[in-house]
């Protein structure tokens, strides 16, 4: 486990690297000028002078210059006062990226992992109902609600949520946050499809292993159908959900943008959408990057996970 | 024993999550929702709520009465003239405190101003200095000087040579720029010519002072370009120290701003609120859900789709919360009053005849009573009503369809005939598709040319609409300060904003007269004679209707200001608001 482990961390900066140089490129080829300002446009002198501040006028100085900033190496070598500095937003200029993400991340992180804990639950329990009562009424409804959970946008689950929790029955404060309360609506809405996805993977898991026969021995010998299935069925059951929740944990934290908008929640969805519209190089590079180190910690978190609920289950790096 | 460590470890994450994550904020005395706030650094204010947060945070040598858009003073007492209009001294008055205590002196205006003249400080509202003798010289040099440490050679060459400059600039900008100390609360302030609204400008928010010794520390020079930039975090409650009514505690990026009351403020006992927090939701109805829940004391400016619905019940005695006000800002159509058009093609509405027949071919009250459903104030002139004090608005050309097609007859296409297509161009969304159909559709009626619709996206919009790609484009124009040349600068011939491509030496002469008029009414009555020319014998636009806010708010809690009272919220069509003198009762 921990040769895994170190595997891991050891390609962390590899992937990083390339995804880096992926987004570079594609902010670089995006056409508009992420310094243009609307009416009157300064002298030549002072717009070069501008895009030099930034590095804008030479991509292969931006390249490197950015990434030994952004990766602590300016910093290792005493060039920088310190380390991982995304740089200013262009479009927010009384912002760093850093305090942008500082702000915002936690909450994502907050939201995402509620959200995949509602779903979680939601699923399991859903799965292993339709599983077990196979092709009954339970099943259908089953089916139906992860059907709808997956169909049904985000923004139509948010509102209508919306409106009878908040404006209706004014359980929870609308465009707040903090405190619990605020969380569970926005959450609920974020862990819908989620849970839908949780739920089919399970019930098709539980069907598989109930029909095996180190189930039908359990039962000869007598187990009760609690155990049977709680026990022993779902330890394999959850096999699959469980690699399944290391993305859904890094999708869910990435935020949904409508959600976050929907419940006004300031978390990172928003940066995704308005840095790419304002073409704000240096806070598209910052999310991008953040959120491939987080999808790449939770995928490792799911490996290990994986060998500690499984200790057959072999893993290598 | 494994599931259960799981589990265990599991709970023990979502709690530390679930500790650490903060609880809902107090509530403010006064709570109010932003879409966007690009900066709190006043002097780089563009966006209107950018500038309305400024004032409650600096205080200019005067200020304005909110409710009648006078000048009164500010950190100034009082201030002279001199007999040949050209200086203005300024008084300033011992009690301007900044938000730590020190007291507010000519060396922070001076340092402000200095700082707002350096290119790489780039403020939009730059040009509000041109006017001051020196300003536009001192701006060279910084250029000039940038030019020519760019073409040095090695970096130890350039920045030796850009330190030397910085070490100079302060130097240079009290030498060119007639801006002049004479102690701690005296100043001096000499304009290239005479410019009746002077006051206006010095008490809007690019002349706001900062503080001299804090900000001076915010300025370096960078090793990167060279150029001397002002630190942008500066912006932060430890760091900024402010002279209005307020102080900042606290900014969340795109979250929340909260403001506490400045003590130190020089007319603290007018303050109102004490506190004030501005909730950043960028979606319009979470705004007006936000509001209808109790969350928001006003929802200022909705721009919910069902606005129209929200106008039809206020109409109908329904909804007692509804306010609607005229804004300082005009819907246009623009014409192109090129010869030609970009492609080279010959422009359709290049003779003014043609222009003319369309302009009176526009039922303005069918618009807005049928189509925008917000009942605006139709308009025909340009600068909006009762908006300006002394200036009388103009008659522009009235709906009479009749009158249109002689017109067009007389341009040489009866009934239309033979006029090539009109296309008119608007950015798509906010209802501007349905105002350029019923307009079409009006000029298809009236007229019996044909139109084609041309929607695109905003950004492309701009583009077309800078560069004369259009036939009719659709427009807006809000006034910057309560001047009429605010509005009727935008048609000279080297105006930024003239979007139109006119060229007309009669129009330039009539501005540059008023200009060289210091006498108030002989001025406004020429900018007027300017405004009626421009409107009805060179037609470069077509008025439509004068701008409308609309804001939710109880007036059981929230006051409504007037002349008289002088506090509450103003509903004066300029839409600055001064937090301070609100009332809110919960």
């Amino acid at each position: 486990m921990l040769r895994l482990i170190f595997w891991r961390l050891v390609q962390l900066p590899f992937l990083l690297l390339v995804i880096y140089t992926i987004t570079f490129l594609l902010v670089w080829v995006v056409p508009g000028d992420p310094l243009a300002v609307e009416g009157r446009r300064p002298p030549e002198e002072v717009v070069l002078a501008m895009k030099r501040q930034y590095n804008l006028d030479n991509p292969v100085r931006f390249y490197f210059s950015y990434l030994g900033e952004a990766s602590g190496v300016n910093y290792l070598i005493g060039q920088s006062d310190r380390p991982f500095n995304f740089g200013s937003s262009m479009m927010y200029k009384d912002q760093t990226v850093n305090d942008i993400l500082a702000g915002s991340m936690p909450i994502s992180v907050q939201l995402g992992l509620t959200a995949i804990l509602i779903a979680t639950v939601i699923g399991v329990v859903l799965g292993v109902a339709g599983a077990v009562y196979r092709g009954g009424v339970l099943d259908w409804a089953t089916l139906s609600v992860a059907l709808i959970g997956i169909s049904l946008p985000s923004f139509v689950v948010a509102t209508v949520l919306l409106v009878l929790f908040a404006l209706s029955w004014k359980v929870v404060a609308i465009g707040q946050w903090g405190g619990l309360g605020n969380l569970i609506l926005p959450a609920v809405s974020l862990s819908l499809p989620f849970a839908a996805y949780i739920a089919r993977l399970t019930r098709l898991g539980m069907l598989d292993v109930l029909n095996s026969d180190f189930i039908r021995t359990a039962r000869a010998k007598g187990l009760s159908q609690r155990k049977v299935v709680l026990k022993h069925a779902m330890k394999v059951a959850f096999l699959p959900v469980l690699s399944y929740l290391g993305p859904a944990t890094a999708m869910a934290m990435a935020g949904s943008f409508v959600v976050e908008q929907v419940f006004n929640v300031p978390g990172m969805g928003v940066h995704f959408v308005s840095a790419v519209q304002n073409k704000d190089i240096m806070l598209i590079i910052g999310v991008v990057v953040v959120f491939a180190t987080m999808l790449i910690l939770f995928n490792m978190l799911v490996d290990i996970a994986y060998a500690f609920v499984d200790p057959r289950i072999e893993v290598d790096g | 024993m494994r599931t259960k460590l799981a589990l265990l470890i599991l709970l023990a994450v979502f709690g530390v999550v679930w500790v650490f994550g903060e609880s809902a904020p107090e509530r403010a005395d006064l709570t109010l929702h932003f879409p966007a706030l690009e900066t709190l650094d006043g002097q780089r204010a563009t966006a209107s709520f950018d500038v309305r947060v400024s004032y409650a945070l600096f205080e200019g040598l005067l200020a304005f009465n909110p409710y009648t858009f006078e000048v009164i003073p500010g950190v100034a007492e009082s201030y002279t003239v001199s007999p040949d209009n050209l200086t203005y001294t300024f008084t300033l008055r011992k009690n301007a405190r900044w938000s730590n205590g020190d007291p507010v002196t000519t060396a922070d205006f001076l340092e402000a101003w200095y700082q707002a003249h350096l290119p790489g400080v780039a403020m939009k509202y730059q040009e509000f200095f041109y006017h001051i003798k020196g300003s536009k010289k001192f701006i060279e040099w910084c250029n000039r000087t940038t030019k020519a440490i760019n073409e040095l050679e090695s970096h130890e060459e350039k920045w030796q040579a850009a330190n030397e400059r910085y070490d100079q600039s302060r130097e240079k900008f009290a030498e060119i720029v007639a801006v002049e100390a004479d102690g701690p609360y005296k100043m001096s302030v000499t304009l290239e010519r005479p410019l009746p609204y002077f006051v206006h400008l010095v008490a809007s928010w690019p002349y706001f002072p900062l503080h001299a010794r804090a900000i001076r520390k915010e300025l370096n020079v960078s090793p990167d370009n060279y150029m001397i930039l002002r630190n942008w975090t500066w912006t932060r409650p430890d760091t900024m120290i402010t002279n209005g009514p307020y102080k900042l505690a606290k900014w969340r990026f795109k979250r929340d701003v909260l403001l506490t009351k400045n003590a130190y403020f020089w007319k603290a006992d007018l303050v109102g609120p004490q506190t004030i927090r501005f909730v950043h939701i960028t979606q319009n109805n979470t705004a007006y859900y936000a509001y209808e829940q109790g969350q928001l004391d006003i929802c200022y400016e909705t721009v919910v789709e069902f606005r129209p619905e929200l106008v039809e019940k206020a109409r109908e005695g329904k909804r007692k919360d509804v306010h609607e006000i005229s804004s300082f800002g005009t819907y246009f159509y623009g014409f192109n009053c090129r010869p030609k058009l970009a492609d080279g093609s010959p422009n359709p509405v290049a003779d003014p005849r043609i222009r003319k027949a369309l302009a009176m071919s526009v039922d303005r009250k069918e618009l807005v009573e049928n189509v925008t459903r917000m009942y605006q104030r139709p308009t025909t002139c340009f600068i909006p009503h009762q908006s300006i004090h002394g200036y009388e608005n103009v008659e522009g050309l009235k709906y009479d369809p009749q009158a249109a097609r002689q017109v067009l007859a007389e341009a040489g296409y009866p009934d239309g005939k033979g006029l090539p297509v009109i296309e008119i161009f608007y950015n798509t969304g906010q209802g501007h598709e349905l105002q350029a159909q019923a307009i079409a559709a009006m000029w298809e009626k009236h007229l019996g040319i044909s139109v084609s619709l041309k929607g695109q996206e905003w950004k492309v919009f701009q583009e077309t609409r800078n560069s004369g790609k259009f036939v009719v484009c659709r427009h807006g124009w809000f006034g910057d300060y309560v001047d009429p040349t605010t509005f009727l600068d935008m048609f000279k011939q080297d105006s930024g904003m003239n979007d139109f491509g006119l060229k007309d030496p009669k129009y330039d002469a009539l501005m540059e007269k008023a200009a060289a008029t210091y006498d108030p009414a002989q001025r406004m009555a020429i900018l007027q004679e300017a405004e009626r020319y421009v409107l009805n014998e060179v037609v470069a636009i077509l008025p439509l209707y004068e701008y409308k806010v609309v804001h939710l708010f109880d007036p059981e809690k929230l006051k409504i200001g007037t002349p008289e009272s002088q506090t509450g919220m103003s509903f004066h069509p300029r839409n600055l608001q001064m937090f301070y003198l609100w009332r809110v009762k919960r």
